[in-house]
């Protein structure tokens, strides 16, 4: 494949969606027109434990409008329950009387109106055998064990890091803990299913469109084939709509016992316990080093919340354990079992808790050797993965602190906790370092072009927010010489080319190089045919050395001639391709696993090359009143090296999206719970605190130039989740930096600090 | 279905009617940015709304007798925009300012923060502070009751079920006087307060304090009128002893709750720090209304 990231690629490219967006024109799942639908409302279970022992419907089915009540009684054996992310056991809804948590779908209330529908499930009456839930840590009942270790699952360990750690001239050995978070994406969580005889046609916001078919086909017992998935347009998912969760095969049932279509929004606050959420963690960090600030001894442990069946964990020490180099390694991860929903993917799900005990340490150790934080972050510095020993494909980790620190004025830092004042604020800085592994996957798609020099681009990707259908476009006009507003991109629909499930950051990788590789099809055969043709200026002339540009097929410095008539030549009218792409590092059944709805992704660790990683370097200014205590973060310097950026302009919202919701989970955010029932106190958007305008800040985002070849063709690390990493050490870092107080436990709290 | 009727009557005599007609499920509505989120949401099941917008009145500032008069409906941004009151009582503007977005302050009203009865109401403490009287309305004429005497409990009013506040009256001001409402949240904006602090302060010639009236927000049930953190400054020109007696009466009076936007201790103490603050910026407005 051809290397040019020049021309179109860094050109900051307005979103091809964005007038459909802010118009309305953008179609999300609820949005989909359908014939005379039905309505459902979800009633959920107001009991964390126990089960199901009967219940009295006469009042709900009394209720005008009420068409059908779905419950384990009457459907529980017409679904499966769905797969589950990383696999294993999960909670389940209507297949049987069992109550595995708080807010569990028990049964659906379908009517010919919404209101109709919300009443009847307010009337119907549930009686329970409860047993007392366990919550959380150190509830009784809860249960701990090691996590399931295997070849793609492993704790990092090296050496011998406890007799290391003994034996270090500075140690620090400290606990850290971070809550519960729910991703509150503003879109709610929506479903519509509709039967055409056989055919089943689900509409929901999705980060999986060939992973929820498959996914529901199997639940419901169907060929995948009569099974189609559309989700245009995500209002924001961060990993909540990667998996497919238990409400889907229960519309699409509803939707066929009554031979018409239904639709279900859910509320708000049934999205906190009907889907999945970043689980509560809490964390042993244990550091070792020389007096010049060399680490000699890693230790990090971590402790998850899951529900009772399912092993889910995030076990960020994987990532962790290769940020600095370290002759003795050690961790271990456990999960630990309550009455729980199961937690699941939420915006770069191992390292944002992970990396907050680690660089929360390294600025404890850094005060303990008496050493600036970003110069103790150079010494540890290293281009070898610690753990296994291989090159990082690239990593320029200490430019982004250098070009950040440069920006943010660190040099005029007073390293004395307290010392920096400005009337009654005190004033610190902090800093951290962000990372997330560069992992891409599997796709395919088809690409048609006409003598116009029109593009049409059909891929099953997914449009989460990022600017999925631009990246596409921008791909394609840079891989045909074509312009990028005379491309049309087609995603969110499994009748269209599989493409692996947009998380970890894979997508601008995945779907740019498969779309690459259509390209490169068109231009192989536009180029043999003219190299053939006597009476083009080409002929002759090496296949293989003739570009796409410009709207024409050129010989670089030589002869052309305009792709009108080089398409001519292989196409009466138009030339459509379809195109496969399996990234290096991938087992030989990606590509068929694909087409059954696997997500298989080639990650930053697990390479036989290379580790391959994203970083970045957050630098935070933190003020903290001298009465009254309360926190602002006035302003944030954060500077990221991810390779190639295919857009600078999403590119940059991105990573500042990222930062914002950093100083979020920093300083506001974390699902509250009862820990006597076991249930979510503070589900709504006025007690769920996240930062309104006035509290994002100045924040500059700082893009380092990284050309990495050796991570991809096209050098793509992806970038929508390296943002958030570490923002929340460097705020707690800059707090203690203003006032001398180490909070180890997140959200950081203004009473804390008295 | 329950049944759910909307009324809009036109004179404050056909609202009491439709309210006695409720017979303890009817609701009035001003703005509604309370009463339809409670609706929506279940947490009240009215038979009847009684829609107060149209009545003479309802809807208005006007001077009276030195003072203001506000209709219970008018809006957060009626009062903002209202120069005069902006002039004679900043701190009521301030407080009611402070409520929910500018798409919220298009709709919510004082007579609805304060019949609302939550114990963190912005608008509260400011209107206790400034001696704030309301008209109340009833099948037996009307009757006025100080503003620290409608909230009762959270979510709880004074008010029998036929009664409402037709409207709110704030009283002359005489020259140099001042008034200031601050409040404590974890984030910038748009948020419920951890604790509120308002004051209200008149100074003689020399600058010594001759009236002042303090009111703390989501310190107790209700929002309370501290008679001893007012006397506390008066007599004063507020130098640092009167400023720790402010200090020491608000911590005093303040009985909070620890939830998750604060704990006891962290209330009690920033109820200091704020009616301090508040304290000084009253004060400070009052010098400059010489």
């Amino acid at each position: 494949m051809p290397r040019d990231t020049a021309d179109l690629f860094g050109k900051p490219t307005p979103r091809i969606d964005g007038v459909a967006k802010v118009t309305g024109a953008a179609r999300y799942a609820s949005d989909e027109p359908v014939a005379n639908p039905a309505f459902a409302y979800l009633v959920t279970s107001s009991i964390a434990r126990g089960r199901v022992s009967g219940f009295r419907l006469a009042a709900a089915q009394a209720v005008p409008g009420v068409l059908d009540i779905l419950t384990h009684e009457n459907v529980g054996a017409l679904a499966k329950p769905p797969a589950q992310m990383g696999g294993g056991p999960t909670t389940t809804t209507l297949e049987s009387d069992r109550i595995w948590h708080d807010g569990q779908i028990i049964a659906v209330v379908v009517a010919d109106t919404f209101e109709a529908a919300r009443e009847a499930a307010n009337r119907v009456e549930v009686d329970y055998v409860a047993e007392p839930p366990s919550a959380t840590f150190d509830s009784p009942g809860a249960e701990m064990e090691p996590r399931k270790t295997g070849p793609d699952k492993q704790n990092p360990t090296k050496g011998d890091a406890a007799a290391a750690l003994a034996a270090a001239d500075v140690k620090i050995d400290q606990r850290y803990s971070t809550p519960t978070q729910h991703h509150n994406p503003l879109e709610l969580f929506t479903t519509t299913c509709a039967w055409d005889g056989p055919r089943l046609t689900i509409y929901e916001g999705s980060q999986s469109m060939w992973g929820l078919k498959n996914n529901v086909a199997k639940q419901l017992g169907m060929d995948p084939a009569m099974v189609r998935t559309i989700s245009r347009y995500v209002g924001g998912a961060f990993g909540s709509r990667g998996g497919t969760t238990s409400r889907t095969a229960w519309i699409a049932v509803a939707a066929r016992r009554l031979g018409r279509p239904v639709k279900l929004v859910a509320t708000r606050d049934q999205g906190f316990t009907i889907a999945t959420y970043r689980a509560e963690t809490r964390q042993r960090l244990a550091l070792g080093a020389t007096r010049d600030g060399r680490l000699t001894a890693f230790i990090h442990e971590g402790f998850e919340v899951t529900s009772r069946p399912s092993g889910y964990n995030v076990a960020g020490v994987e990532s962790t354990a290769r940020m600095y180099a370290c002759p003795n390694i050690a961790t271990a991860v456990s999960v630990v079992h309550a009455d729980r929903n199961t937690p699941g993917f939420m915006r770069a799900p191992p390292e944002t808790p992970y990396m907050f005990a680690l660089e929360s340490g390294m600025d404890e150790l850094a005060y303990a050797l008496h050493m600036d934080p970003i110069e103790l972050r150079r010494i540890n510095d290293t281009q070898t993965d610690p753990v296994s020993g291989k090159p990082f494909s690239s990593r320029s980790l200490m430019a982004c602190f250098d070009q950040a620190a440069e920006r943010f004025g660190w040099r005029g830092r007073n390293p004395q906790p307290g010392s920096m004042r400005d009337g009654d604020w005190l004033v610190g800085w902090g800093c951290a370092t962000a990372t997330y592994p560069s992992n891409i996957g599997p796709a395919a798609a088809r690409l048609s072009v006409t003598p116009e020099g029109r593009a049409t681009i059909q891929l099953a990707g997914h449009e989460i927010g990022t600017g999925a259908y631009t990246v596409v476009a921008i791909t394609a006009a840079h891989s045909l010489g074509l312009n990028v507003e005379d491309m049309t991109v087609k995603l969110g629909d499994s009748d269209l080319p599989p493409v692996t499930t947009a998380g970890g950051s894979n997508n601008a990788a995945t779907t740019a190089h498969v779309v690459h590789k259509a390209c490169e099809e068109v231009r192989a055969r536009l180029a043999a045919a003219a190299v053939a043709d006597p009476k083009s200026p080409l002929h002759g002339a090496d296949p293989a050395a003739l570009a796409l540009s410009d709207g024409k097929l050129i010989l670089p410095n030589g002869p052309g001639e305009p792709f009108k008539v080089a398409l001519a030549r292989v196409a009466g009218g138009v030339l459509e391709v379809h195109a496969e792409n399996a990234p290096k590092g991938l087992k030989p059944d990606a590509l068929a696993g694909l087409y059954k709805g696997q997500s298989a992704m080639s990650r930053g660790v697990g390479r036989e090359d290379y580790t391959t990683f994203a970083f970045g370097a957050h630098l935070v200014e933190a003020r903290v009143h001298v009465r009254t205590r309360e926190i602002r973060i006035p302003r944030v310097v954060s500077a990221f090296a991810a390779g190639t950026i295919v857009n600078p302009l999403t590119a940059y919202s991105q990573f500042m999206g990222g930062a914002i919701w950093g100083l979020s989970a920093a300083l506001l955010e974390g699902t509250q719970i009862d820990p006597k029932t076991a249930r979510y106190i503070n589900d709504n958007l006025a007690d769920y605190l996240v930062p309104v305008n006035a509290d994002a800040p100045d924040i500059q985002i700082v893009v380092v130039a990284e050309d990495d070849d050796k991570v991809n063709p096209l050098g793509i690390k992806g970038i929508g989740e390296i943002g958030i990493v570490g923002m929340n050490a460097a705020v707690a870092n800059a707090v203690f930096h203003a006032t001398g107080k180490r909070v180890r436990d997140l959200p950081i709290r203004s009473e804390v600090l008295l | 279905m329950p049944q759910l009727d909307y009324l809009s009557p036109s004179t404050a005599d056909e609202a009491v009617r439709a309210l006695v007609a409720g017979g303890g499920s009817a609701k009035v509505l001003s703005g509604g940015t309370d009463l339809l989120v409670q609706l929506r949401s279940g947490r009240i099941k009215p038979s009847v709304i009684v829609d107060l917008k149209r009545i003479p009145g309802a809807i208005g500032i006007r001077s009276e007798a030195g003072g203001f008069v506000i209709g219970a409906a008018t809006s957060g941004m009626d009062i903002s925009e209202h120069t005069a009151l902006g002039r004679a009582w900043p701190g009521v503007v301030e407080g009611m300012n402070l409520i929910g977005s500018t798409q919220v302050q298009g709709r919510a009203s004082l007579a609805g923060n304060l019949c609302n009865a939550s114990p963190a109401a912005d608008s509260v403490p400011a209107l206790i502070a400034a001696g704030a009287v309301c008209v109340v309305v009833g099948p037996n004429g009307q009757r006025e009751v100080a503003a620290e005497d409608i909230a009762v409990g959270p979510g709880k009013t004074s008010l029998a079920s036929d009664e409402f506040v037709l409207e709110i009256k704030l009283p002359a001001r005489p020259a140099r006087s001042g008034d200031a409402y601050l409040r404590q949240i974890p984030r910038t904006e748009m948020d419920i307060a951890v604790v509120g602090a308002g004051v209200s302060l008149s100074l003689d010639a020399a600058g010594v304090i001759t009236a002042a009236r303090v009111s703390l927000g989501a310190v107790a049930p209700t929002a309370l009128l501290i008679a001893e953190a007012g006397a506390a400054i008066v007599g004063t020109k507020l130098d640092e002893p009167a400023l720790a007696a402010l200090d020491a009466a608000a911590q005093a009076a303040a009985k909070p709750i620890s939830d998750k936007r604060g704990t006891v201790d962290y209330r009690i103490k920033i109820a200091g720090v704020l009616a301090r603050r508040a304290a000084k910026i009253a004060y400070d407005r009052a010098e400059a209304n010489a």
